[in-house]
């Protein structure tokens, strides 16, 4: 069944619905959700809360890609499920180290990081995504939005490690210029 | 809020075409990441090839500015003679008085063989002239001081003062090796033998009177006569002869005569 039946199915209230929302993009959606809140009963809440957030938002929204809908619902959750949580517990190790990589970009200090709106940072991060290649962009999105390791990334792409590592780096240096000429540097 | 969380909410504002992208990894095209990989190793390798070359070019230079220099420093090892040493070989008196000075141990040694034989010559070439001077100088000599040998002079002169000592020592070797003239003239080798005479002041003898026993030269404040002609028997016999007239006239001597020869 593809998304257009599924989501179908979502205008027709029909339950069904979730059940194949689950079957079909469960897996990958709890994955994200795991690294991010690193507790396997928090991922599973926090997808259960996604699909329920999914059964409210469609109809009316219609998304083309109801994974890309799903998995940014998860992931909201699961990033507002750790700001709820005790602010010393920042996420997995693994969210922890990919953080600290795209940290790099950002300024460093209280008064730039209060200063900077994580909204303005989100708009200025999209439009340097824009501009980049697709599969650039694709391993950016891995690394830094789903949460994914460089192996992780490599194995599923295909590619070497170091070709994944050596483009992070290089998209983070441009990232990191791109956001100096935009003035958040 | 924390940097890293702002970057959460940041990145989770990212659009769901994004997110999208992620679900099809079949649309993924791996050539493009690894052509980029590909593409600044290439770079990286030309920029190696280039320096290995830069490498290789100036490896290159100096190996060829060595080898260049190979000859300069071998000729190096063995330093042009000066001035000092060429003259040596030529074996004039001005080089062996700087010979010492100038040269070392070892150079000194390899040159003076050189100078001795060198000398050596000189000397011999300075006795056959004499001989020959001698031996074509004119019989009519009108006044001995006038005289004054200038042949011996001239070649004195002309001699390095080596050479002169060189002659003076061999003649008086010469002269110890020999027994007085007197006794024994026919121990020696009479090749060339003459008669230093001193006569008395203000006796002036006339050359003709001694020419059947040779030519009679004045030179250095002593008259020679050199024996000329005939075989070796001859020439004793009139060595003698010449020794016994003188003996019987001692009043025109001042001293008794001394026969000197000379080596050919």
């Amino acid at each position: 069944m593809n998304d257009s039946e599924i989501i179908a199915r979502y205008f027709q209230r029909n339950e069904a619905a979730l059940d194949e929302t689950a079957k079909q993009y469960g897996a990958p959606c709890r994955r994200l959700a795991l690294r991010l809140l690193d507790n396997p009963q928090d991922a599973e809440e926090c997808f259960n809360d996604a699909l329920l957030r999914l059964w409210e938002t469609i109809p009316p929204a219609k998304p083309e890609s109801l994974f890309a809908y799903l998995s940014t619902i998860v992931r909201n959750l699961a990033c507002d499920r750790l700001r709820a949580q005790n602010r010393k517990k920042r996420g997995s190790n693994a969210v922890q180290l990919a953080l600290d990589e795209l940290a790099e970009c950002l300024p460093a200090g209280e008064s730039t990081e209060a200063a900077l709106d994580s909204r303005e940072l989100g708009r200025a991060i999209e439009a340097f995504l824009d501009a980049q290649p697709r599969e650039r962009r694709i391993i950016f999105m891995q690394r830094y939005w789903a949460m994914l390791s460089v192996r992780e990334i490599a194995a599923m792409y295909k590619l070497n490690e170091s070709t994944v590592k050596s483009t992070l780096k290089r998209m983070r240096d441009r990232l990191a210029e791109y956001l100096k000429q935009e003035g958040f540097l | 809020m924390t940097a890293h969380m702002k970057l959460l909410d940041a990145m989770g504002t990212m659009p769901e075409r994004f997110a999208a992208e992620l679900a099809d990894a079949d649309a993924f095209d791996p050539a493009v990441l690894e052509g980029d990989a590909a593409a600044r190793r290439g770079r990286l390798y030309r920029f190696a090839a280039l320096g290995g070359l830069a490498a290789c070019i100036a490896v290159l230079l100096a190996a060829g500015l060595y080898l260049r220099g190979i000859p300069e420093r071998e000729s190096g090892v063995t330093p042009p003679k000066p001035p000092a040493i060429t003259e040596i070989t030529c074996g004039t008196a001005q080089t062996t008085q700087t010979t010492p000075i100038t040269q070392s141990e070892t150079e000194t040694a390899a040159a003076l063989p050189s100078v001795q034989t060198e000398t050596t010559a000189a000397a011999e070439h300075m006795t056959e002239t004499t001989a020959k001077t001698t031996v074509t100088e004119p019989d009519t000599q009108p006044n001995p001081p006038a005289h004054t040998a200038e042949p011996y002079r001239t070649q004195t002169d002309a001699a390095p003062e080596t050479v002169s000592t060189h002659t003076t020592t061999a003649s008086v070797t010469a002269q110890t090796d020999t027994a007085p003239a007197t006794t024994d003239a026919g121990t020696f080798d009479p090749s060339y033998p003459y008669l230093r005479i001193v006569f008395t002041e203000g006796y002036d003898p006339d050359p003709a009177d001694y020419a059947e026993f040779g030519s009679l030269t004045y030179f250095a404040g002593h008259w020679e006569l050199e024996i000329t002609g005939g075989s070796r028997e001859e020439i004793t016999q009139k060595v003698q002869a010449v020794i016994a007239a003188l003996e019987e006239r001692p009043e025109i001597m001042s001293a008794k005569p001394e026969l000197w020869y000379t080596y050919h």
